[in-house]
């Protein structure tokens, strides 16, 4: 029996020639789109606490410049390949285009575990890092953020050595850095708003009025609360949350039919992510099993907490009522699942677009540090309002006029932008 | 060399030789009317007998300007000289050559006995020459050499005294006289103890030999006679003041004779041992060399067997380290039937101990810093048989060989029994005396078992230890130590004590349990009371999270609050981990473990409703608020995707990103520096590694209890076993062991690395965790363990490992991560780090395999080929039989067990099938 080990490049590629095909590309914009324009591959040797030395292979993936900087996160993985980094950057690539942000797609990391390493080694690494890469990165070329085991601290560590080698303030060279030291506001709020002004819009095109909608949210961590809080405020009414409890160690779905009020569970969960049962019952909210978000009677579903939650065995779950599905997560919906929401026509949100707000306002930092003024609170959420409202339209304008599904025409007009792009600066 | 037939040879013949040679110089010396000339030749001729060559033995004496020599003296490569001194300026020397070299020693034929021999000439010379300098050149004054030796030393006089009144003591300080002239090395006095041996009496060689044969005694003139030649070699050999400081010693040593006679007694109650030690302790001085330090030495030995353990690893060990004064302080603590024997048991005997070694080693080594030992009372062991005695609760002695159920069923009834009884009016005015010495503020009542300490087995957890507020009246107080000391005593019977013991084959020892009550180290803040930081530190780190962490860098469980946090393992709350061997390599590093593994509860004592209660962190800052001690250390501000320092000036006391990740402490000050010194001090004392106690209030740290940690973290380590037929090994490891013992397996949940990475999609990669987490629900508890390619839990690529999440395997018994070569290289695996600490909590065992290195061994056909049960026990997962394997062992084996044996001092692991639980019981080591 042959089977090909799973590749995420390579099934990132197979998504890319479907949508290819269907937009008509030339040969050769599929040729340069389907891979990486540049890679750099390079060696960090790092002086160990102990004394000794340590040498660890680094790497930066520019997938696509054509409509900007390239824009994408540094990760420290012990086992990472160079496709996966492939795979992400692309997916950045088409993440910046959805949105209509002028950026690119870029990924990087170092193969490393960060357990393994002192603050100290760690510090020596980010320094490193950007030692190699000083002279092809930059706000004008490329900018990274924070990914997979990097946060804020390692920023502002690459951020350092890359001023001091370039003997100037960049504070535009990377983002996610903490409020204060050059972060934006709002950033906590981002992604979970973004994805409420999608279903906003979704709503409004579908003509329902979302004051008479209910809602059902899987996960209540942060993107859950914020989009959960603005729900509210549009008028909707939440029928359950599902949430992880560290006690039980299992999930748990609080449903209170006459609705939630987020910021009153809020006030009973503590910062790791857990409802307190038992002042939920107090409450009136009662506890079910924790898959039992899905089967609600609810016009949206917000999947907001991890990969593979609806598939092919819960799909069938689904509500009649449902209309809406926002997919606050990364990849929610499995394809066997996906295929049956579009065949039961339910209107899809997909992950890339509807989480799209945490990208938007890692531009908006850059912006601010561009111009090196910033903004309040209430300044970077009406504008991320803006940004998402109209990648949505310009998604849903499409879908309507192909007759296509969401994801698929998301996905074309990702592509078809970078496309142009590339094409009218007379690459291909 | 004729007259040597008449000595004994070899080197008791040149110790006599020596002895004449020293008599006859003094006799000349000290013939009156002799002018220093005149003494000094006689001195030349006087010595070469002495000497072991005499005939090629050449003497010189210089003095100021006058020279006399041996006949046929020459200077020779083979000379010994000494400095004759006259108030300490020299005035001339003497000189001895071997004209030939006849020792085998080449460069020195000299003896070290002439050494020595040549030096005392010299310095008595000296002193002669000293009071008769201004004599040379004129003649010497015969009467003034005459009044010297008639003006008695101060000294001589005492010993004169003491023959005349205490014979028995003269003779006691005359034998020690010659001991310490022995000890010293003085030429003669060897010469003297010859006395003793038969041949010097004249005896026939062959008599001494037959050892079934009475020795001859000697007579008491004789015997005078040595004791004033000793007095007399003394009197040449070392200074008034010196012979005088010794006699003085020596008798009040002998004065404190009671002490050693008394504490050797082995029916000494309490009462008599805490006067014998008292009067000791007041009659002496702590620093003074009271007794003789073999006396000392056989008193502490005796003082710790009485209190402290019997076994005798314990007593070389503490020794050597606890003064009888310490005991003195000791005793003051201790209360129990004044005619009772009880011991303080191996949790008290421990924490003494402990607190001593680092004491003294403080002295020298200024890394240990400072610490305490929070005040402590201790209730001997029989005062558990005296409560049972006087309140009739004889029957229950018999209650531990009731059948397990019928002791779970009546144990509620007999702590309430306990509870109830009376304590003998003794025991009540002791707790009376130990509530008023103590006063107000919180304490804790502890067992100490002398099982625990005299089988070295662990009994943590199973005996209670409770706190008292210890607010209110005198009455209430008292209620409340004596309802707390009944439970205490009560907890003996506890089922799960009981049922330890019955497996330990324990149950027919007669137990008896000490109590413990200790200050509670903390701060009162608002209402609550406790320390700032409290925890355990364990020499070895059984559990490590990188392959830089070492076995030996111990490791730390920290929490704010009440230590009990860190010390029992709580189900959903996590300590901050340090080792501090490697204080840098962290367990959690980014921002979001750091905020998942922070510890979010806390336990404290409420003053108000005196009672011990667990809380939200969150809730007692919003009532304490920057009360809460050492704040700024403990605290971590959690906002903007990042973790740093809170800081007193920028951040709310009780805001909302506050979280518990001890960061102050740790980088912050010597805290992790002073723990790793202190456990690696006491390492080396105890010759193994600990497990110690302890809470820091904000100001001081304090050392709450100390014991072996082999013993109580119950992993007594086991060596693979050898004879394990090649057969029944299944794999084998030799890398990042740690020390476990996982028994009983009867399934195991095999992922074959190969056919996982072959799967085609992320859905059918996800799949294969969802196959896991379904059979961790259907499994029974334990009876499973999990083995699979990479890195389980990464957060990263999927195809690096099955995905999972701690609640999916939260109920195998071990997880064994495998990793195959993949092209070149070999994966790194994860060491549990996704969820470390969730490991630790529920004690699930962690194992990595190589099997592509050398030596190791890995029956891939066992896994691969053996039946798979799958499609029985998940058939909704049955399409991935090709990846998940659930072997049932006895069915696959004909019904045996898998069992793992883990040896982390060996580094050596092995996984085997095996008939029985293994392994057969471990042995105390």
């Amino acid at each position: 029996m042959e089977k090909k080990p799973f590749n995420a490049f390579e099934m990132a590629q197979q998504q890319f020639d479907g949508v290819a095909e269907k937009l008509g590309l030339d040969p050769a914009v599929r040729d340069l789109l389907r891979n990486p324009l540049r890679e750099y591959h390079f060696l960090i040797p790092i002086r160990m606490d102990d004394g000794g030395y340590k040498v660890f292979p680094g790497y930066r993936v520019q997938h696509n410049d054509a409509r900007g900087p390239c824009k994408g996160g540094i990760r420290f993985h012990p086992h990472e390949t160079v496709d996966t980094v492939r795979a992400l950057a692309m997916w950045m690539t088409w993440k910046t285009a959805v949105v209509d942000i002028p950026l690119g797609g870029g990924k990087g990391g170092v193969i490393c575990d960060p357990h393994n390493l002192s603050d100290r080694e760690q510090e020596a690494l980010c320094r490193g890092w950007v030692r190699q890469v000083a002279k092809n990165v930059g706000h004008e070329q490329d900018v990274p953020a924070p990914d997979v085991m990097t946060h804020g601290q390692h920023m502002l560590w690459m951020l350092d050595e890359f001023e001091k080698i370039h003997g100037a303030k960049y504070p535009g060279f990377i983002t996610g850095k903490p409020v204060g030291m050059g972060g934006s506001l709002g950033r906590t709020e981002a992604t979970g708003y973004g994805v409420m002004f999608t279903v906003r819009e979704a709503m409004k095109e579908l003509g329902l009025d979302i004051s008479k909608t209910l809602a059902a949210f899987q996960g209540f961590g942060n993107v859950s609360q914020y989009a959960a809080r603005l729900y509210r405020q549009f008028g909707g009414t939440i029928i359950c949350v599902s949430c992880w409890d560290q006690a039980e160690k299992t999930t748990f779905t609080f449903r209170r039919t006459k609705g939630i009020d987020p910021d009153e569970l809020i006030g009973i969960t503590n910062k790791f992510g857990t409802i307190d049962k038992a002042k939920a019952k107090a409450l009136g909210y009662e506890s079910l099993p924790g898959d039992a978000w899905i089967e609600q009677e609810a016009d949206l579903l917000v999947p907001a907490a991890l990969e593979n939650q609806i598939s092919g065995a819960n799909v069938g779950k689904i509500s009649k009522r449902v209309k809406v599905i926002a997919e606050g997560a990364n990849g929610p919906t499995t394809p066997e699942a996906d295929k049956v929401i579009a065949d039961r026509g339910i209107f899809m949100i997909p992950d890339f677009l509807c989480n799209a707000g945490g990208v938007t306002c890692s531009y908006f930092e850059q912006v601010q540090n561009n111009m090196n003024y910033y903004w309040g609170l209430e300044e970077v959420l009406s504008r991320l309002d803006e940004k998402m409202t109209s990648a949505f339209k310009a998604v849903s304008d499409l879908a309507r006029k192909k007759n296509a599904y969401m994801r698929e025409a998301a996905y074309m007009i990702a592509i078809s932008r970078v496309a142009e792009a590339v094409h009218r600066r007379g690459w291909v | 060399m004729r007259e040597t037939h008449s000595f004994p040879s070899g080197p008791l013949r040149e110790r006599v030789k020596e002895l004449r040679c020293l008599q006859a110089v003094v006799a000349l010396i000290e013939t009156p009317g002799l002018t220093v000339q005149e003494i000094l030749e006689g001195v030349i001729e006087r010595i070469p007998p002495g000497w072991q060559y005499p005939e090629f033995c050449r003497v010189r004496i210089r003095y100021r300007q006058s020279e006399f020599a041996s006949p046929g003296f020459v200077e020779t490569p083979w000379h010994q000289r000494v400095v004759l001194r006259v108030q300490g300026a020299p005035v001339g020397s003497i000189e001895v050559c071997y004209l030939e070299n006849l020792s085998l020693r080449r460069d020195d034929p000299f003896l070290v006995e002439e050494k020595k021999l040549i030096a005392l000439i010299g310095s008595r010379l000296g002193r002669l020459i000293e009071g008769r300098e201004g004599d040379i050149p004129a003649y010497a004054d015969p009467a003034r050499d005459k009044a010297a030796p008639a003006a008695k030393a101060e000294w001589e006089v005492i010993l004169g005294l003491l023959k005349e009144t205490d014979r028995i003591l003269y003779k006691r300080v005359v034998r020690r006289l010659m001991n310490h002239l022995h000890w010293q090395g003085v030429p003669g006095v060897q010469g003297l103890l010859l006395h003793f041996e038969p041949e010097a009496q004249g005896g026939r060689p062959e008599d001494v030999r037959d050892d079934n044969q009475p020795m001859p005694k000697r007579d008491v003139e004789s015997l005078e006679k040595v004791f004033e030649e000793a007095i007399w070699i003394a009197s040449l050999a070392m200074s008034e003041e010196e012979i005088l400081a010794l006699i003085k010693q020596w008798m009040r040593q002998d004065k404190l004779g009671f002490f050693m006679v008394a504490i050797e007694k082995r029916d000494l109650s309490l009462l008599e041992i805490k006067e014998i030690v008292d009067l000791f302790c007041r009659s002496t001085l702590e620093d003074e060399q009271a007794l003789s330090r073999a006396d000392d030495l056989q008193a502490r030995i005796a003082l710790i067997r009485r209190f402290l353990s019997d076994r005798l690893e314990f007593i070389r060990i503490a020794r050597d380290h606890i003064s009888i004064h310490d005991f003195g302080r000791l005793l003051n603590r201790i209360s129990g039937p004044s005619q009772g024997s009880g011991r303080l048991g191996g949790k008290s005997a421990g924490m003494v101990l402990a607190e001593h070694i680092l004491e003294r080693k403080r002295r020298e080594n200024p890394a240990i810093g400072d610490f305490r030992v929070p005040e402590s009372w201790f209730i001997a062991s029989d005062g558990l048989i005296d409560f049972i005695h006087y309140n009739f609760l004889e029957d229950l002695q018999s209650f531990k060989f009731s059948r397990l159920e019928e002791i779970r069923h009546y144990y509620p009834y007999l702590e309430q029994i306990c509870k109830q009884s009376f304590f003998p009016p003794e025991m009540l005015n002791q707790f009376k005396l130990i509530l008023e010495d103590a006063g107000e503020g919180p304490l804790i009542v502890r067992s100490s078992s002398l099982l625990e300490d005299s089988t070295g087995t662990a009994f943590s957890g199973k005996y209670r230890s409770l706190f008292l507020a210890n607010t209110g009246t005198k009455e209430e107080r008292l209620a409340a130590l004596t309802d707390a000391v009944a439970e205490v005593y009560a907890s003996i019977f506890n089922p799960d004590a009981i049922q330890y013991r019955a497996e330990r084959s324990l149950l027919d020892y007669y137990e008896e349990m000490a109590i413990l009550i200790q200050r509670v180290v903390g701060t009162r803040v608002g209402k609550y009371f406790f320390p700032a930081v409290a925890g355990v530190a364990f020499g070895n780190n059984e559990f490590r999270w990188s392959s830089r962490v070492r076995r030996e860098d111990g490791v730390l469980r920290l929490v704010t609050g009440l230590g009990t946090r860190a010390v029992d393992r709580v189900g959903n709350d996590y300590p901050v981990l340090v080792s501090p061997g490697q204080p840098s390599i962290r367990v959690n590093i980014t921002p979001e473990e750091i905020l998942h593994y922070a510890q979010k509860f806390i336990d404290v004592i409420n003053l108000d409703t005196r009672r011990f209660e667990t809380h939200p962190i969150d809730k007692i800052l919003r009532e304490v608020g920057a009360d809460f001690p050492w704040w700024d250390r403990i605290f971590s501000v959690g906002e903007d995707g990042s973790v740093r320092k809170a800081s007193r000036a920028l951040d709310h006391p009780a805001g909302d990103g506050l979280v518990v990740t001890l960061a102050g402490l740790i980088e912050g000050t010597g805290f992790v520096k002073q723990m790793r010194e202190i456990m690696r001090v006491l390492r080396e004392a105890f010759g193994m590694p600990m497990d110690v106690e302890f809470a820091h209030d904000g100001r001081q740290l304090h050392i709450l209890q100390c014991r072996p940690q082999s013993r109580q973290e119950e992993e007594a380590s086991v060596a693979v076993p050898a004879w394990i037929p090649d057969e029944r090994k299944l794999f084998s490891a030799s890398r990042h062991v740690t020390t476990a013992c996982v028994s009983g397996i009867r399934t195991v949940v095999y992922v074959d690395p190969a056919a996982y990475s072959n799967l085609p999609t992320a859905a059918a990669l996800a799949a294969v965790g969802d196959t896991v987490s379904r059979l961790n629900g259907l499994l029974p508890r334990k009876s499973f363990i999990l083995m699979g390619p990479g890195r389980w839990g990464s957060r990263g690529d999927i195809r690096l490992g099955v995905k999972v999440q701690y609640a999916d395997i939260n109920n195998t018994a071990m997880l064994v991560e495998i990793a195959r070569k993949v092209g070149r290289f070999v994966p790194d695996l994860s060491f549990g780090t996704h969820f470390f600490q969730d490991l630790v909590e529920a004690r699930i065992r962690y194992l990595a395999l190589y099997p592509d290195e050398p030596g190791n061994l890995f029956a891939e056909a066992f896994f691969r080929n053996s039946p798979n049960v799958l499609a029985d026990l998940v058939p909704e997962y049955e399409h991935l039989g090709e990846v998940v394997r659930v072997i049932d062992v006895p069915a696959a084996s004909g019904g045996l067990e898998l069992c793992v044996i883990m040896d982390g001092d060996g580094e050596k692991a092995l996984g085997f099938l095996a008939e029985t639980r293994c392994p057969p019981e471990p042995a105390s080591r």
